[in-house]
């Protein structure tokens, strides 16, 4: 057992229904109890949704007691009806799970009389948190789904990341469109947020890939690389040398000269200014990176809260003296922040009320966070643009 | 239940857990330990924490594989309850889940245990998600406070009233006030704002539900303490209040002149936006019980409440379900609540009662939309909250909650032509 505070990454079964709901025609039933259907609380206070993506089959002490079978299938039958050309996606909740049933058997039964197609997530209801359950759910749609095609005439990429499960998606989104636009390169699909489950037939079309969100994209990079022959590009484009890193990795995979700006940081910020992050590893490498190395920052904590990056996030940091913070607990996370006395915070809403408490300056950069934060968010970090923004950030924080 | 239809599918509602939230808001110095899995702890947490306090009431302890396996976790509950003691905790729940009640964890042990090595008072709360309304959460932590502390609770003796149900001082001192106008002997609340006000309930208290969600409450009132119940509707709006009162002043004999006049003045408190309301048709698509008493308030308001449905019935709404009857309004148990929406848009209504999760999607539909959450945190009992029932706050200064509307609808045109809103 684990005393917790603050959790860090949601249950499986909410990063399979935050992925299902960001696309057109996806639906989720979670395979749970009556009160189990709370992720519809996330997406239908945090978003304005037009429709209800996730449902819970409802289980009830009847169940507990004579099986779930019959509910199971009933609620099957009525999402089915329901639904129309769409993918159901059946999710296991934690406690689900633990009844032990073998729900094959119906699934298959109904497959053969149904009108949408059902998939049964394989995110582990409980050893796989959010982000690990997203990144399966991304892979085992694209697994269903992409068909083989002829690739675009003009060099294109499909954008894989944004997702409701992300706080800055939607900015996310436009602003990798406007570099991948900058290139003069097409984007093929933008995934899964706002795609409909024809994007996802259609990805093979496009001649690579690029990602705003690398944790929950992997599997399904990977996946396209190796049956497709599509080449991905994992860097995330952050900082002025991160996003011309960027622009060389992506002119090496299609073939172009990049034509990024030269633009350099001017900005000198105070030599004792002391910056501390949290984010998913990727991102927080990213602003590391740009804080440390462009910026020249001495002072600067790195932290992540997905402890499978332990290595590959302390090894992407050790050159540039940054100190490194692998934990999801947050009472570490609070510690180490508060005996580091930063200037700045940039993490989870966790870290903000932190920064309450320790009179720093803070913004929310990262999930988990408020409902009503998502909605106010989408400011992205990514590209010249969002170099900018940072700057913007270490200013009004005194730096 | 003769009174209301039976449906059975596609229902909406909280998680029992959800009570943590107006449960902690009403009782100083209760802290909770949620003992479940990481949905449950997300839930809590993503309800819970904008509320911006530095000391949260409530602990998260989470299963994990090996504590299912052996069903050991008192010394790790041990650590987490003495971190909440140290926090300055009085009385501290355990909160149990679909987990622990498959696990077929021994909640009231723990708590014994645990009480007996802090020296705080510990109670377990079986709640878990098999329960199938919000309201629930509240009624499974008092029907745990009474069995562990109802028989050391202090005061309340002779033929004298106790309210049961969570309310903040500000209710009490309406009620009390009220109460004190009808001549009406008030022993106290149950629980109470804190330990130290717990009131004692016997054999002769004569016990009323503030709540229609109480009903394992009062089966711990009427077995364990062997006091008088009475279930009259409840004390929402002012044609409950008159009922709720009505029935207290002809059990114990008391002179009923005063009453009428009460219940006059807070009918014509209400008038005004009453007369707004009595335009709408109305559907109250339910998630828990707190619908039944409203629905019956809204149809003698004026309104034309063509149904409300709520995922089940208990004993306790037999007064209730007898005036809504009498209403003609429709009663529906476990509504499949696609099926509702298109009732509603089959019968035009346009003003729904729902769910705050689905408050966006209604909105969407063409709904004015209450989120039936706003009721769980209202100051609405007796008859001088009776106006707060028909003026939900429209840009959430109370409430924290904001009325949906159509996006085609800005939000003058609702205050100055539809009547709601302030």
């Amino acid at each position: 057992m684990r005393g917790l505070k603050w959790l860090y990454e949601g249950p499986a079964s909410y990063g399979v229904a935050m992925t299902a709901a960001s696309i057109e025609g996806a639906k989720t039933l979670i395979l749970g109890m009556l009160g189990d259907g709370y992720p519809l609380s996330e997406i239908g206070l945090g978003f304005e949704a037009d429709s209800i993506p996730v449902t819970s089959v409802g289980l009830g002490r009847r169940e507990l007691s004579f099986g779930i079978g019959e509910r199971f299938l009933s609620a099957l039958e009525r999402q089915d009806e329901l639904a129309q050309d769409s993918v159901i996606i059946v999710a296991e909740s934690g406690a689900a799970s633990m009844l032990k049933e073998d729900t094959s058997l119906i699934l298959e039964g109904f497959k053969s009389k149904n009108r949408n197609r059902v998939i049964l997530s394989k995110a582990h209801p409980i050893r796989d948190l959010e982000y690990k359950a997203a990144e399966k759910t991304l892979l085992q749609l694209g697994q269903e789904l992409a068909a083989p095609a002829q690739r675009s005439k003009n060099p294109s990429v499909n954008i894989i990341g944004p997702s409701l499960l992300g706080i800055n998606s939607k900015g996310d989104m436009r602003a990798m469109g406007e570099i991948i636009g900058s290139f003069g390169i097409e984007v093929n699909a933008v995934l899964p947020l706002g795609a409909t489950l024809h994007d996802f037939a259609t990805l093979p079309k496009a001649w690579a890939n690029v990602t705003t969100s690398p944790e929950i994209s992997v599997g399904l990079l990977s996946f396209l690389e190796k049956e497709f022959s599509q080449p991905y590009v994992s860097d995330l484009p952050i900082g002025f040398e991160g996003t011309r890193r960027f622009a060389r990795g992506l002119g090496e995979i299609l073939g172009f000269e990049s034509r990024v700006d030269t633009h350099k940081a001017d900005f000198k910020p105070r030599a004792d200014f002391r910056v501390a992050l949290v984010a998913p590893p990727e991102l927080a490498e990213g602003l590391a990176k740009f804080l440390s190395e462009e910026l020249g920052l001495k002072g600067v904590l790195a932290s992540t809260f997905l402890k499978g990056y332990r290595d590959r996030f302390a090894e992407g940091l050790a050159a540039s003296g940054v100190k490194t913070i692998t934990t999801d607990d947050s009472d570490i996370i609070k510690g180490e922040i508060e005996s580091f006395e930063p200037d700045l915070i940039l993490g989870t809403y966790n870290e903000s009320m932190v920064a309450e408490e320790t009179h720093a300056a803070a913004s929310i950069i990262s999930a988990p966070a408020d409902r009503f934060h998502f909605a106010q968010a989408n400011i992205s970090l990514l590209g010249t643009k969002g170099a900018e923004r940072i700057l913007g950030l270490l200013t009004r924080a005194g730096a | 239940m003769s009174e209301a239809e039976r449906s059975g599918a596609c229902q909406y509602s909280w998680c029992p857990l959800a009570a943590i939230g107006w449960f902690s808001r009403r009782f100083e110095g209760v802290h909770f330990i949620s003992i479940g899995l990481r949905e449950c702890a997300h839930f809590v947490q993503m309800g819970l924490s904008r509320r911006g306090e530095r000391e949260l009431p409530f602990s998260l302890a989470l299963l994990e594989e090996e504590d299912i396996a052996s069903g050991e976790i008192y010394e790790p509950l041990l650590g987490i309850a003495k971190e909440a003691a140290r926090g300055g905790a009085e009385l501290i729940v355990l909160v149990g889940s679909c987990a622990a009640e498959i696990m077929k964890l021994d909640l009231k042990s723990l708590a014994k245990r645990l009480r007996s090595e802090l020296e705080v008072e510990v109670a377990a709360a079986h709640s878990s998600g098999f329960f199938k309304g919000e309201g629930d959460g509240e009624d499974i932590i008092i029907s745990a406070l009474l069995e562990e502390m109802g028989g050391r609770a202090q005061g309340g003796s002779g033929r004298e009233v106790v309210l049961l149900g969570s309310t903040s001082r500000e209710t009490q001192a309406v009620l009390r006030a009220e109460m004190e106008a009808l001549g009406i002997p008030l022993a106290g609340f149950f629980p109470g704002n804190c330990l130290s006000d717990m009131v004692r309930i016997t054999e002769e208290s004569l016990v009323l539900p503030l709540y229609p969600y109480l009903s394992k409450s009062l089966r711990t009132v009427k077995n364990s303490f062997g006091a008088k119940v009475l279930n009259p509707p409840f004390p929402m709006g002012a044609d409950g209040c008159e009922d709720f009162y009505g029935a207290i002043i002809k059990e114990l004999s008391l002179d009923p002149s005063p009453l009428a006049k009460m219940a006059d003045q807070a009918r014509a408190e209400t008038a005004e936006r009453a007369a707004h309301l009595a335009l709408r048709r109305m559907m109250l698509m339910g998630s828990g019980l707190i619908e039944i008493p409203l629905a019956r308030t809204f149809a003698n308001l004026g309104l034309k409440v063509e149904s409300v449905s709520t995922p089940s019935l208990s004993g306790s709404l037999k007064g209730e379900l007898k005036r809504l009857t009498e209403l003609e309004v429709e009663v529906i148990e476990g509504a499949d609540l696609c099926a509702q929406i298109e009732r509603a848009k089959a019968k035009g209504v346009d003003l729904v009662f729902g769910h705050l999760s689905l408050a966006h999607f209604l909105k969407s539909q063409g709904f004015l939309t209450v989120p039936s959450a706003i009721y769980l945190r209202l100051e609405m009992l007796g008859f001088a909250n009776a106006k707060n029932i028909v003026e939900p706050d429209l840009y959430g200064k109370l409430t924290g909650l904001a009325l949906f509307y159509p996006q085609e609808l800005e939000k003058d045109d609702l205050i100055t032509i539809k009547g709601l809103g302030r």
